[in-house]
């Protein structure tokens, strides 16, 4: 029984001296873990003694390590902002162009540009797939240009050849009601705006503009050749000759013999 | 090192001041390479300079207090001492493993050898339970630091601690050994 008792306080003693949770904490939290476990003490002392020589050796090296990337680190930014500029300065320039190529191309669809402007614009869009002005408004007739231009007049009016196409290719129809006023007014009535336009072509053909040759000519340039000129006798053509058809046809050259 | 001084140190690093960056190192690592000794025993060197190679990348984007930045160090340097480990575990694999003890303790001076017998002591623990004595007791974190740390429920991280001390407590050349 005494042996029992004496176990019993053995356990005890034994679980009093045992760390608990609260006991871990404190311990933990660098209060010495007391004298019941100097071992303990002596060992967590040991462990968390002052830095010593050789772990402190490595310093020059890692600070050097830290001058090193932060000058990287500067210039990589300087960098990163010079591209960052870069490409908000990019588009915004290349927005830029094309806003004024497009508004330059659109100006000259409508024919709104001056006259010297509007031959350059067309010479240039025309190389670009825009079509030449057909239907736009051209600029009105204003105190510069006093009343509609003579036909005979040596510069070529784009505008006006270009009304002439649209009038040709179907009469009153693709033309705008205020291009075929101005047309007819030009032309001095609308009976007459054929004539005016087939002069218009002559005077455009034999000047030296570059500008007639680019022009899609649908009329005969020349009057003297027959009304219906076919460049090519077709097969089952009735005026065509009956025997040998020869592909070199007789036939007056309508258009300064420009094909094969 | 108080935390206020701590926190001018650490400011004044991550405004690009070498001088902040050395007391910063000065003051942290050797707890970070006391620690990596016990995680990855021969690697801590390797582990602890790539811990501080992480910190010197990612300074300027740490935002925090001195004490968050001891737990933000010491999540990377577990995480280096596991690469470290698992990646030189690879590497030499028929080599023997390591040894508790660091192998240059022998040579160390007398305070020094003291100290790496606590830390192969330490590291005798099974591994939770060192980390864990590791981060409360000599890294001086706290429950909540180190279960973040760990990815561990307090709860876990305080009885871990405890059954740490415990063992090391009753261990019977820690209890012949007094007043090292």
């Amino acid at each position: 029984m005494r042996a029992f008792h004496a176990l019993q306080r053995a356990l005890r003693t034994r679980r009093h001296r045992r760390i608990n949770r609260d006991q871990a904490d404190r311990i933990a939290a660098t209060h010495p873990p007391g004298t019941d476990h100097p071992g303990l003490a002596a060992l967590l002392e040991a462990a968390r003694a002052p830095a010593t020589r050789e772990e402190l050796a490595g310093e020059q090296e890692m600070v050097a390590a830290f001058v090193a990337h932060r000058k990287n680190a500067a210039r990589s930014a300087r960098r990163h902002r010079t591209a960052r500029i870069r490409a908000a300065l990019v588009p915004a320039t290349a927005g830029l162009a094309l806003l004024i190529l497009a508004g330059t191309a659109a100006a000259a669809r409508t024919g709104n540009l001056p006259q010297e402007a509007q031959q350059h614009a067309h010479r240039l869009f025309s190389a670009l797939g825009v079509p030449a002005p057909r239907t736009g408004t051209p600029a009105p007739p204003g105190p510069s240009r006093p009343g509609p231009r003579p036909s005979t007049s040596p510069t070529l009016d784009v505008t006006v050849l270009g009304w002439c196409d649209a009038w040709n290719a179907t009469p009153g129809r693709t033309l705008s009601a205020g291009d075929r006023r101005k047309l007819s007014d030009a032309a001095g009535g609308e009976e007459d705006i054929e004539k005016y336009c087939r002069d218009l072509h002559r005077s455009a053909s034999a000047a030296p503009s570059p500008t007639a040759t680019q022009e899609p000519s649908t009329t005969p340039v020349a009057p003297s050749t027959s009304p219906t000129v076919s460049p090519r006798p077709s097969s089952g053509s009735p005026s065509a000759p009956p025997t040998g058809a020869a592909p070199a046809t007789p036939t007056p050259t309508a258009t300064q013999g420009s094909y094969p | 090192m108080p935390d206020e001084e701590l926190t001018t140190a650490l400011r004044a690093a991550q405004q690009g001041d070498a001088a902040g960056f050395a007391t910063l190192w000065r003051s942290l690592h050797p707890n970070v390479l006391r620690y990596l000794r016990v995680l990855a025993g021969d690697h801590a060197e390797d582990a602890a300079s790539e811990t501080w190679l992480h910190v010197i990348r990612d300074l300027h984007r740490f935002e925090g207090t001195a004490g968050e930045f001891r737990g933000w160090l010491f999540r990377i340097a577990r995480h280096r001492g596991i690469d470290e480990k698992r990646r030189v575990s690879r590497t030499r694999e028929a080599a023997a493993p390591p040894t508790g003890a660091a192998p240059d303790a022998a040579v160390q001076a007398a305070e020094d050898a003291s100290t790496a017998w606590a830390l192969s002591m330490i590291a005798a623990l099974p591994v939770d339970q060192a980390e864990a004595v590791m981060l409360r007791v000599v890294a001086g974190l706290d429950v909540a630091t180190t279960a973040d740390i760990l990815g561990k429920k307090p709860g876990a991280v305080r009885i871990a601690t405890m059954r740490g001390l415990r063992r090391l407590a009753t261990h019977p050349q820690i209890r012949t050994r007094q007043g090292v």
